[in-house]
């Protein structure tokens, strides 16, 4: 083997394209495709589950709980059960709802972060550091596990069943600071330098300049907060007690524990709730995978 | 040039602190309001016998000493560091092996949608994900022991045996969050300088030695993230068990978080249930000190 390699000596250091004689080449294009269909087989494997609850929430109640158990259901245009749950039962309320709440978290949290971050950004004042040492620790807090306060504070202000109360934990998050930060000190100061010489005011050149320059961020930060918020369960649980006020997440447990043992529904239900985070996931791959890649580089 | 652009951004301008200060106001105010005053709010509740019903009893450490010795503590306690200690280690080695081959796979053109098969689960809510496992594992309609009848072996007992429950809640958590950390793995990967490899191959080093010597302590810290990460996402496990096994059978599920939900929510014991709070916080300051200490000793060495 180190006889072999000796050739790919003077190319050492241009990197892995090191043409070797043909028997490493057809040996490292063999491995290769064994490595493709290895990590092909993986990922089919990641969404049997999927395709298991999809086509599953295609069949008929007596389809569903007939043995032996069938992959495929009978009619793959049996949309009946998405029907029923729409016209029979509450979920476009839910959906809307999960609508609502998200969209105000991702608002609020993004301005807020936009002004923070350009703070970090832009600005040079006394405890500059600490400070955002202090909210870069925040990101290892749990809050679900502050359930108890927060829905104390929620509930004394009367909050519980609007959609401030149901967004409120979702109100701001330490990674759109950070997120924003981040791209914010990787533009020139010299744009804000000169704004500021023509009397531009600070918040108008966040506005007019600095944001337009971040929009990948935001779109990153947006997509990542849509997710989170979205499949948030035990804080809409808590503060959403009327059902109109249920998130999808909420009424989709709700439904299942009424309707015991009609899979067909509960899983027509499951992918309802998916449905939007799946669109989302399959339309801005790129920026999601972007995202939590960034999110993971200090 | 570049020093006089140096100098010019540390220079402060008169007027810059208080308009810094009016900037960060509303992110500060919501740090006081989500993170700073629960957690003093909370430590106030586990020192008081606390009603939702306006019983406000000052009780010392009644409620930690009632607490730590309980049961049914340290039944949920056994229960969430178990699957803890399941999940992150099976969770990073699969992530670490599956981002290891996506790295060393040479035509990039397709990756994206391979990568994309192991990402689908992480959009899912751990709602929805709880309710596509409680169908694959339904004993007799479910997918999983259809597969090993299949296969001439006896179906399981899966979420419903008290010694298979957790192990399956595993199954179902790794499942979910597996793409999750693959990304940020490859991500950290993709920005290890190729010469180093290549060094190494010139002093005869083989892959595992590379792998150990090189890709390891190269990959420190998104090896960290993704342990820190998966570390508290574990003890904070709630919706998996609430959803699919209701804590059961026989409390062999309940986890930290069930219980406290369970304590304030259900029994009005909101002191004892801040108690709770207030260990999975120690346990979670104590596990990623211990983490980051024996991450930082691996690259020194």
């Amino acid at each position: 083997m180190s006889t072999r390699q000796t050739p790919a000596r003077g190319t050492g250091t241009t990197g892995k394209r090191v043409h070797g004689p043909v028997g490493v080449r057809r040996s490292r294009r063999i491995q290769q495709t064994v490595l493709t269909v290895l990590l092909a087989a993986g990922g089919l494997l990641m969404l049997v589950p999927l395709i298991w609850v999809a086509l599953s929430s295609l069949k008929r109640p007596d389809e569903i709980l007939s043995l032996p158990v069938k992959w495929m259901p009978e009619d793959f245009f049996n949309v009946g059960n998405y029907v029923q749950l729409f016209a029979e039962h509450d979920f476009g309320r839910y959906m809307l709802n999960s609508f609502i709440v998200t969209a105000i978290g991702i608002s609020t949290s993004l301005i807020i972060a936009l002004l923070a971050g350009y703070a970090f950004a832009y600005f040079t004042f006394p405890f500059k550091e600490p400070i955002f040492l202090l909210v870069l620790a925040l990101f290892m807090v749990p809050q679900e596990a502050l359930v108890i306060p927060l829905y104390l504070m929620v509930s004394g202000a009367g909050l519980t069943n609007t959609y401030l109360g149901l967004a409120f934990p979702d109100l701001f998050t330490v990674l759109g600071v950070y997120l924003l930060r981040q791209f914010m000190e990787g533009i020139p100061f010299s744009y804000v330098e000169a704004a500021r010489v023509d009397g531009a005011s600070d918040l108008r050149i966040l506005i007019r300049i600095i944001t337009p320059m971040v929009a990948p961020a935001i779109a990153v930060f947006v997509i990542i907060k849509f997710l989170f918020t979205w499949n948030t369960f035990l804080w809409p649980m808590l503060v959403a007690q009327n059902e109109s006020m249920y998130t999808v997440t909420v009424g989709l447990v709700n439904f299942a524990g009424s309707e015991f043992n009609q899979w067909n529904l509960i899983n027509a239900a499951t992918m309802i709730s998916m449905l939007p985070t799946i669109i989302l996931f399959i339309t801005l791959q790129r920026y999601l995978v972007k995202g939590i890649s960034l999110s993971g580089m200090k | 040039m570049a020093i006089l652009h140096l100098t010019k951004r540390a220079q402060p301008r008169r007027s810059d602190t208080k308009r810094a200060y009016l900037f960060l106001a509303p992110a500060l105010l919501f740090v006081l309001l989500l993170f700073v005053i629960p957690v003093g709010y909370n430590i106030v509740i586990s020192f008081f016998n606390w009603s939702a019903f306006g019983q406000r009893d000052f009780v010392w450490f009644e409620n930690y000493l009632s607490v730590l010795s309980s049961e049914r503590f340290l039944n949920a306690a056994g229960n969430t560091a178990y699957f803890t200690m399941l999940v992150v280690p099976v969770g990073v080695v699969l992530s670490l092996i599956v981002a290891l081959g996506f790295n060393a796979l040479m035509f990039r053109k397709g990756t994206g949608l391979l990568r994309a098969l192991y990402f689908a689960p992480v959009v899912a809510s751990l709602t929805a994900v709880a309710f596509v496992w409680l169908w694959i594992f339904n004993p007799s309609y479910g997918l999983a022991n259809t597969l090993l009848n299949g296969l001439g072996l006896p179906g399981e007992a899966w979420l419903t045996s008290e010694s298979q429950v957790l192990p399956s809640l595993a199954i179902m958590y790794v499942w979910a969050r597996l793409g999750f950390n693959v990304i940020i793995l490859v991500a950290g990967l993709n920005a290890i300088d190729r010469s180093y490899y290549e060094a190494a191959r010139l002093d005869g080093a083989g892959p595992f030695k590379m792998l150990w010597s090189i890709t390891l302590p190269l990959l420190n810290r998104q090896l960290v993230l993704v342990v820190s990460v998966e570390i508290m996402n574990a003890l904070k496990l709630f919706e998996l068990p609430f959803v699919a096994t209701k804590g059961g059978p026989v409390g062999a599920s309940k986890s930290m978080v069930t219980e406290i939900y369970e304590l304030a929510f259900r029994q009005d014991q909101w002191g004892p249930a801040s108690v709770y709070v207030i260990a999975l916080f120690v346990f979670l300051i104590v596990i990623t000190g211990v983490v980051r200490k024996v991450f930082t000793r691996d690259i020194s060495e």
